[in-house]
């Protein structure tokens, strides 16, 4: 007689759920603790005088203020105009609204820092080329206006953020239930009403959603008020938090300041995703429509055709001009000449490549951001697995953690970063490109399990069970139904992370050593050295491998789904 | 006067090659009729009714209702929806989850400007008789399908509509419900002398509902009846195999009168057909043929080959040589058992021509 | 082949105890289909065989074996049964024989012989031809009959069918139902079918176990004795449509409460009673039309309510101050012109009734 097995074994279950804790543990947990230590805590004891300290300056106050000032500017600029660009996509008849739409996210895909080097280049109130034209065509004396101002960085941020609005209230009024308006319209109201009425109170979830993404995003930024900003001495908290390091040469003093500054940036990014939370529970209608039929269109007549020149206008405004004169720039024999064929040559692109800096920062930049986004792939299918799928105690934990790392802004996580793997646990890192990657993965942690998430639940509980019942072992059942039924979101995961990780600075800007620049640091040290013709330079040739990413990947995606479907 | 009135309307969809959905579609409706149209998937049902409600356009033909022209393609006329002074239910109940109960059901009265008092009256009644008196107050997503979807029908009543369009009223609510649902909306018919037209899939429902109906296929109207003229005198075959349970039993013409195809031995089917030929298809109902003994009689000998009991009725399959036929008789009477010999009395058919 | 036994089990839910004291016996090669309301516990007892929940107290054997019990529990791929689920579970990233074959291959099949068991078993499900499409190029019905093969090829001692009919439209449910009964006639196999639906439980099954909705079983028979001899009001009204009616006293019999018309013959068991309830399925009685007096025999009723269902016409009757159900095959009713309009006088005559005490359980279904 077959006797049953034990009921507790060392099984393929228990082992995914512990290394799951170990990895959340040592890449999440740890680093935050040890700011919220250091933060608060001096030799083991809890010191508050010193964080009053911190919070009396002036200048903290300062850069909190002016990080919530513009927070709050660039939501609502940002809100604006992609709500409005969102509703002449999905519910106007204009014209070329497919090719609209995709053009409108190319502002996403232009790193937002360098579009604070364009904007520079062409508006800073002495050298700015527009600022010159208009000066010399409507003899000024001053600048009438200065980009590098909180002004400024609002406008800059509110031009590459909407995005974010943009696609929220896009898609969500594109699967919208038509007959939710339908029954409007059978019910006597007509087209302005039913939008008043009801299309936007039943976005509005959407709209919010999408708001509340660009106010964390900007509150924890540091690119465009680094290059518009910290010239003029103004700062937000990141970059103060970066000053602060920089100028005690990162000493422990100078990090002390650090954490505290980043609790308060945490606590602030906590309150920010607590109402959103709140609002999306609150407000949350279910309007998806099931089938797919078109969805309630106003008629633009005679407003078609200067909606499309505004469009366009916008476009051009926002991503033909600085990506030009970005390249225009790279090409000048010295800044300041203005832009003709005689000043401009190829030599300093060919330079360019002759540098270690460059070569040196396009290597780690390709290497980290690979690399990161493969383990950070593969860590996340793990712990997606075992949150969504499995039946344990505890998963609660694993699910917190893995979702902390959305409310950290990259600032902390490198902090948390350095204070943890510069020697405390045995293991010193610092200085070398491993503690930009294990940052990366800290980072980017989040949205791997979000996506690999998404694709498990996709995966319907019956189609394992109905493997172990033919025969299958939890781990065979892994290997052949699970892990191909997941492969899209794993792919989304890695490509979710490559291509942020590739072009960002916020991270890698507290962590880099001489040898280990990101592309960002690298256009970032050169804009600080003065050397703005190099670094727009340099910013060009990160165009270029960041766009021809986005392609290739778009594309190669794309022939994905086709093959899966 | 008919009421509402479509003549030879048609809509045609391209998407790529061009379909006709709707095909010179001609229909009278009378007032405080129930009206139902019935139909595969994909028949033109809905596409029919939203050209009534106006979102979609005819492409030809004409649309008026109490007299007054709707949508003309020969006049190139076309009333908005929101001027049509419709009442509609939808199938996923569209009741807007930002508004309340109440809000729901005045938001059509609101736009019609009509004075507050008013309002409140109709609304107060028009929940009375959905059974929401009590829930004024209360959200959407707080009470069930079939509560939302009662909210809707209190929407489309209170603005004391010329028609009441229904798209799929019931496909979302699970079977108790549907049927406790099919009476309230006969006796809000009836209550508010509603002239209603709706669509479905379900044959049952269709039945029991309407005061007349219509069968639609591939955008063609097969038949408009009553439900008892639908079922019993069905106009093609395509209308007989659509409703209900169905035998298509080949048979050609023998000295007295029919046998079933290629099986002589078996004895004759006792019925003429009305029309010339030597073979045709006899379509009857499992219900209409009677199960007799094996032994001297009239009817078709035959051998049951399956019996399965469903509780009030029992389901036979018979076989007459290679023929199967279907059989259901209530359980009371009916004792046979797989593997007997018995005889297939037919009183009943419909005859189509053979192949 | 092999019989199933629970042997009291329990199982509970954290608070909530779904399985109190579960004693049930399939015998091998039956067709037992165990019925109930949702959430009464049916599909956690299928499960349990399964392997995908394990019992809190109690035992499971299939045949000879142990297969769990509160201490120790056999893995499901351990089982050797054949499980279809309500949602078909084929793999969309594997075509119709990859799914098929899987059993095969987790048992390590040598390849010719897995090969020819997979074609049998897609030609059992008449899905010759179709070995290659995915899933997702297949309808509700032929992905059914996918998950019906994969469980059927690796000839299991047992096959757990959780309402597999549920979504598919009810022409498609009514053939599939026949198809079922077919293969296991063929195959032998002892199977266990889970559902709310009565319909197919009288038509398939070989024994029907009704649960109510605390998990308990109130019944256990064959179809027939199960529809026409309920055990209590509870089985009589999930099993289908029925009437309920209020008997009361009245000069020494039985008469339905406010008239004097007197049903049947109730069993001695209430020969004390003063009230009862007498219970009727919708054939049970007949209907005609009165010209004039209500003939001997036949209660007077008016008519609530005509529906034409197709085959059927059902009636809403009143008599006195209760309602009652009948129905009538349409063909009959046409004959005998018996198509009274609501409103309308009518006379019910009745045949058999269900007797039960009047302070029958409370036990509704949900």
């Amino acid at each position: 007689m077959d006797s049953p097995q034990r009921k507790f074994k060392l099984g393929t279950a228990e082992l995914l759920l512990a290394f799951s804790i170990l990895v959340l543990v040592v890449i999440v947990a740890v680093p935050v603790v040890l700011i919220i230590a250091t933060a608060f805590f001096e030799n083991g004891k809890l010191n508050v005088a010193a964080i009053m300290k911190v919070l009396r300056d002036p200048d903290t106050y300062m850069a909190l203020w002016n990080s919530i000032v513009i927070a709050t500017g660039t939501t609502i600029v940002a809100t604006t105009i992609g709500v409005f660009f969102a509703w002449l996509v999905a519910r106007t008849d204009l014209p070329f609204k497919k090719t609209m739409k995709a053009l409108f996210l190319v502002p996403f895909m232009l790193p937002s820092f360098i579009g604070a080097l364009a904007w520079k280049i062409l508006l800073s109130p002495r050298a700015g080329y527009i600022t010159k034209a208009i000066m010399a065509v409507f003899g000024l004396e001053k600048a009438p206006f200065d980009i590098m101002s909180i002004g400024g960085i609002v406008l800059i941020e509110s031009m590459y953020l909407f995005p974010f609005v943009f696609l929220q209230v896009a898609a969500a009024l594109e699967r919208m239930d038509p007959t939710l308006e339908e029954s409007a319209r059978i019910s006597g109201a007509g087209l302005l009403t039913i939008t008043r009425k009801i299309t936007l109170p039943l976005v509005m979830p959407s709209i919010l959603a999408g708001a509340l993404l660009i106010a964390l995003y900007s509150l924890a930024h540091f690119g465009v008020p680094a290059i518009l900003g910290t010239e003029k001495g103004i700062y937000n908290i990141p970059t103060k938090i970066y000053e602060r390091i920089y100028s005690s040469g990162g000493s422990m003093a100078g990090i002390k300041v650090g954490t505290v500054l980043s609790t308060i940036l945490v606590i602030s990014a906590a309150i920010i995703l607590k109402i959103q939370d709140l609002l999306l529970k609150k407000g949350q209608f279910q309007i998806i429509a099931g089938k797919s039929m078109r969805p309630v269109v106003l008629k633009l007549r005679g407003l078609k055709v200067p909606l499309l020149i505004v469009c366009i206008a916008y476009l051009t405004f926002t991503v033909v001009l600085p990506t030009v004169t970005i390249m225009l720039v790279g090409g000048l024999k010295t800044y300041g000449l203005p832009i003709a064929p005689q000043n401009l040559s190829f030599n300093n692109y060919i330079d360019l490549f002759k540098m270690k800096l460059t070569t040196d920062s396009i290597y780690n930049s390709l290497v980290l951001s690979v690399g990161a986004a493969f383990v950070t792939m593969l860590a996340g299918t793990m712990i997606s697995y075992v949150i969504v799928k499995m039946k344990v105690r505890g998963k609660f934990m694993l699910q917190f953690l893995g979702v902390l790392p959305f409310s950290l802004p990259g600032t902390v996580i490198a902090l948390g970063c350095i204070l943890t793997w510069s020697g405390r646990f045995g293991v010193n890192l610092y200085n070398t490109a491993w503690i930009i990657f294990v940052a990366y993965i800290a980072r980017y942690m989040a949205f791997s399990i979000k996506s690999n998430s998404a694709a498990l639940e996709q995966v319907s509980d019956s189609l394992e069970e109905a493997s172990r019942a033919c025969g299958a072992t939890h781990f065979q059942t892994l290997k052949n139904i699970v892990l191909p039924l997941v492969r899209p979101g794993m792919i989304s995961a890695f490509f979710l992370i490559f291509l942020p990780a590739l072009r960002e600075l916020t991270t890698s800007v507290l962590l880099y050593g001489p040898t280990t620049r990101t592309i960002g640091v690298a256009i970032y040290a050169l804009n600080e050295d003065g050397e703005t013709v190099r670094a727009a330079a340099l910013s060009t040739v990160a165009l270029v491998i960041i766009f021809t990413g986005e392609i290739v990947i778009r594309k190669f995606l794309a022939r994905l789904q086709r093959e899966d479907t | 006067m008919a009421y509402l009135s479509l003549k030879d309307v048609t809509k045609r969809f391209s998407d790529g090659t061009v379909v006709t959905a709707v095909n010179r579609l001609n229909l009278e409706v009378e007032k405080g009729e129930c009206f139902s149209f019935l139909g595969p998937s994909g028949c033109g049902k809905t596409t029919t009714l939203r050209m009534i409600a106006g979102f979609e356009d005819l492409d030809e033909g004409e649309l008026s209702v109490d007299g007054q022209i709707f949508s003309s393609s020969y006049k190139k006329y076309y009333l908005p929806p929101e001027n049509r002074d419709f009442g509609m239910v939808f199938q996923a109940f569209a009741v807007w989850p930002h508004l309340n109960v109440y809000r729901n059901v005045s938001f059509p009265l609101e736009i019609r400007r009509l004075p507050k008092h008013e309002i409140h009256e109709r609304v107060s009644r028009a929940l009375k008789y959905t059974g929401l008196a009590k829930q004024e107050h209360v959200f959407p997503k707080q009470l069930s399908g079939g509560e939302q979807q009662r909210i809707a029908l209190a929407r489309a009543i209170a603005i004391n509509p010329k028609v009441m369009l229904l798209d799929e009223p019931l496909s979302n609510l699970d079977p108790k419900l549907r049927e406790e649902m099919r009476f309230e909306i006969k006796d809000l018919q009836k209550k508010f002398d509603l002239t209603i037209i709706f669509v479905t899939h379900d044959q049952a429902e269709a039945m029991a509902l309407s005061d007349r109906m219509l069968v639609m296929r591939d955008g063609v109207v097969q038949q408009v009846d009553t439900p008892l003229g639908i079922y019993d005198r069905p106009a093609n075959e395509f209308v007989f195999s659509f409703i209900g349970l169905s035998n298509f039993i080949p048979v050609e013409k023998s000295v007295s009168g029919v046998r079933v195809a290629g099986e002589n031995q078996a004895g004759e089917v006792g019925l003429r057909p009305d029309s010339e030929g030597s073979a045709f298809k006899m379509a009857c109902r499992p219900s209409e043929i009677e199960l007799a003994p094996d032994g001297a009689g009239p009817g078709v000998k035959a051998v049951i080959t399956r019996r399965t009991y469903l509780g009030d009725i029992v389901d036979y399959l018979a076989k007459v040589g290679g023929t199967e036929i279907r059989i259901q008789k209530p359980r009371r009477g009916s004792n046979f058992a797989a593997g007997d010999k018995c005889r297939l009395v037919f009183n009943k058919a419909r005859w189509f021509p053979a192949g | 082949m092999s019989d199933i036994r629970f042997h009291s089990v329990r199982k509970t839910y954290g608070s909530k105890t779904v399985l109190q004291d579960l004693n049930l016996h399939i015998r091998s090669g039956e067709c037992f289909v165990l019925i109930g309301p949702s959430g009464c516990g049916k599909t956690v007892a299928l499960r349990l065989i399964a392997g995908f929940e394990t019992p809190d107290e109690g035992e499971i054997t299939i045949g000879e074996r142990v297969v769990a019990n509160a201490k120790h529990a056999l893995p499901p791929e351990e089982r050797r049964i054949g499980v279809v689920f309500q949602d078909y579970a084929v793999w969309p990233h594997m075509d119709v024989s990859e799914n098929v074959a899987y059993p095969l291959k987790m048992r390590k099949t040598e390849k010719a012989e897995s090969q020819r068991r997979t074609a049998d078993a897609v030609a059992q499900v008449d899905l010759a031809g179709y070995e290659r499409r995915l899933p997702s190029q297949l309808s509700g019905g032929q992905q059914q009959r996918v998950a019906l093969a994969r469980a059927l090829v690796a000839e299991p001692e047992v096959m757990l069918l959780d309402e597999p009919l549920t979504n598919l439209d009810a022409n498609l449910r009514e053939e599939m139902r026949f198809e079922i009964k077919d293969l296991q006639r063929k195959t032998g196999s002892t199977i266990l079918y889970v559902t709310h639906d009565h319909e197919v439980a009288l038509a398939i099954a070989d024994r029907i176990a009704v649960m109510d909705p605390k998990g308990n079983l109130r019944q256990i028979g064959t179809p027939e004795a199960v529809y026409e001899h309920p055990a209590d009001p509870f089985v009589c009204r999930f099993l289908g449509v029925s009437s309920f009616v209020e008997m009361e006293k009245k000069g020494g019999r039985f008469v339905i409460r406010g008239t004097d018309f007197s049903v049947g013959n109730p069993p001695a068991a209430l020969a004390d009673e003063s009230e009862a309830l007498a219970a009727f399925r919708p054939m049970d009685m007949t209907i005609s039309r009165p010209s004039g007096a209500i003939p001997e025999g036949s209660a007077e009723g008016v008519v609530e309510r005509t529906s034409l269902l197709g085959p059927i016409i059902d009636f809403r009757i009143l008599i006195g101050e209760q309602k009652v159900r009948c129905q009538i095959q349409t063909e009959e009713a046409v004959a005998r012109n018996v198509i009274i309009e609501e409103g309308s006088r009518c006379a019910l005559s009745f045949h058999d009734a269900k007797w039960f005490s009047a302070v029958a359980d409370g036990e509704e279904e949900a």
